[in-house]
Formats: C-alpha cells, structure tokens, sequence
C-alpha cells in the first residue's frame, strides 16, 4: 500500500485571541497513513483548544 | 512554550469508518469482561514533529480515561520531548503487540452464544512485528476446539493437518486497518503439510493478518455448554505474534465474537499450546 501523506494546513484560526502554540512556536506536524484517510483533523487540547484541518500532498 | 497536548482523527469512508482517532485504545464494559481500557498506543499512522519521529513514549490518557492522546514540549533548541508538566498520566505500552490489533488481551463477551446461533469455529491470528524484513515462519501440530461441561472437555472440532486447504482452512485478511467491520475479501493462506505438521511464513506477507480456524461445528439447538475452550499447538520462528479466539455464527451467517486469548511471542522456538479458555 502507497503511505498517503498529510501535512498541517498552513492557515490557522486564532482561538480567543490567543496565538496559536503551533505557529507561535513553529512546530510543524506531519502524520502519515498506511491508506487513504480523509477529513483527517488535528485536536488541540488545552488552553489552545483548536480543531485544524489538515492538507494532503 | 509549556506543554501541547493533540490527537489526529480521521475518516475511512472506504470502509465506512468515521471519526477513528491515531491515538487511541479500546474500552471494555458491560458484555465485554473483564472491564477494563486497553491503551493501543499511536495506531496505523506515524507522526512526526518538526521532522522527529512520535512514538508511545508521547502517549498520555485523555481526561475522560476512555482514550489517549500525545503530549510533548518543545525545548529552545527545537528538541521535541515527551509530556510537559506531567499533569497527564503517562500509558506504558507493550510495543511487542501492533497497535492495530482489536484486542491487545483476552476478553470475553458474555452475551454469546445468543440463542439463535447455530456453528461455532475456533481461530487463529498471527502478525509479524516491526522487523519485517526478518524472515519467519510457523509450525502448526494442531487446532482443537472444545466445549465444557462441569469439568468435562467434549472435542468439537479439530484439524490435524494431515492436509490443509489455502482456501477453506485459513486466509490472508487485511491488516491496515485491522479486520475492519464488514469488510470479509481476503486471500487464500499458503502452507504445507508435511506429516502432520503446517508450516506458514507470515513474512511472506507482513501487510496481512494470517488467519486459520478450526472446522465449524454446527447444531441446530443452540450451544449449551459451560464453557469453551480453543486451543493450538505451535511453534513460532522469528519475530511473529499469535492470538487464538472463537466465534459463533446464526443462521443469517452472522458472526458473534466470543472473545480471544492474550498474544503469545515467540519463545526460543520450542512448541507451545497457544489457548483461549473462557472460564476465567
């Protein structure tokens, strides 16, 4: 099976006036599946609660 | 920065799923004993952060307790490490065991046999561990499925492997995902008998559970025994897990899982009796 690959979108919400942890800190996050997943989103817990879409490449 | 804690879900519209989450465990109540939250670690997908691998060292339990999620802190020379100010409970995980099997120790699910089920049949899982590229292989004496009564084993079903069918007595089932719910196309399971002995190479084909099974035993009254008991005797060469279960099946072919044993590892290659008793 072809590894399909996500990366992190590159624009993000700001939540609360609060800047974002990934961007404020430049923390890029790529996950990568055995199959060809979809609607594939990243939660954010916490203070920065944030629920990010992610884009295929 | 503190602490960041996330998780990934994701859909499979391919097989229906929706809403699955990459880290992730499975919790087991009501019909499902012993209750307990099995934690399953970062499971089919692999994450990395700012380009360094995310393994379970990340992996914490969700407030709630029925799930995980991957906890680090970034430090100022961009090293990425595990948790933050440890306000999560850390999950220790037994690597050994893929994250995407179903069912990482025995269960069993007490509302089975349903009175409607007719054919009972004992199984076998085996997957290959994260050295794939080590060949490995399986020597099988046996498979033997009985029913108890009080202390009392009758023998249901069993295979000797006097002969084996690639098609009726096993397959190659899909591994990523794991046996997903309703998805049943697999390939036949190539082995060989040679005086009463099977012998499989599960690293033939590391990307499939290997799946074989007793014969079914079928009556038409329902099933009415105390207890059952599946159980096979094997040998493991190289770096493969196995796992034995038994399922029943209605009229409408409908499959009702039992439960499973733990997973059992290879062990100096010496032959073992791999076992799912459900009187616990």
């Amino acid at each position: 099976m072809k590894p399909t690959a996500f990366y992190l979108a590159i624009l993000l919400t700001l939540f609360s006036g609060c800047l974002n942890p990934l961007e404020s800190n430049g923390i890029s996050i790529k996950v990568e599946f055995p199959f060809s997943a979809k609607n594939v989103k990243l939660h954010i817990w916490g203070e920065y609660s944030e629920i990010i879409s992610m884009t295929e490449t | 920065m503190d602490e960041m804690v996330f998780n990934v879900s994701y859909d499979l519209p391919d097989y229906s799923v929706n809403n699955w989450w990459v880290a992730a465990g499975n919790t087991y109540k009501g019909a499902l004993i012993p209750n307990r939250f099995d934690p399953h670690g970062i499971k089919y997908a692999k994450i990395w952060i700012n380009n360094l691998p995310v393994d379970n060292s990340f992996v914490v339990q969700n407030p709630s307790g029925d799930g995980l999620n991957i906890a680090f802190t970034i430090k100022k020379n961009n090293l990425i490490v595990p948790l933050g100010d440890n306000k999560e409970t850390f999950m220790k995980i037994d690597d050994r065991v893929p994250a995407e099997v179903h069912h990482r120790f025995k269960y069993l699910n007490t509302s089975y046999p349903l009175p409607g089920d007719i054919d009972i049949a004992g199984w076998m899982n085996a997957v290959t561990g994260d050295c794939q590229s080590q060949n490995c292989l399986i020597e099988v004496d046996y498979v033997r499925l009985f029913g108890r009564t009080g202390n009392q084993l009758q023998l249901l079903a069993e295979n000797e492997y006097i002969q084996f069918s690639s098609e009726n007595d096993g397959g190659l089932y899909l591994r990523y995902p794991f046996f997903p719910a309703g998805y049943d196309q697999h390939k036949p399971m190539p082995g060989n008998t040679n005086s009463g002995i099977l012998t499989i190479y599960p690293s033939q084909s590391p990307d499939s559970v290997w799946h074989w099974w007793t014969p079914h035993y079928q009556s038409f009254d329902g099933f009415h025994f105390d207890s059952y008991v599946m159980a096979c005797k094997l040998r493991i060469e190289g770096n493969v897990i196995v796992q034995a279960g038994i399922d029943f099946k209605d009229r409408q072919n409908v499959t009702h899982e039992l439960g499973c044993s733990d997973w059992y590892f290879e062990n100096g290659g010496t032959w073992q009796e791999v076992v799912f008793d459900t009187k616990f």
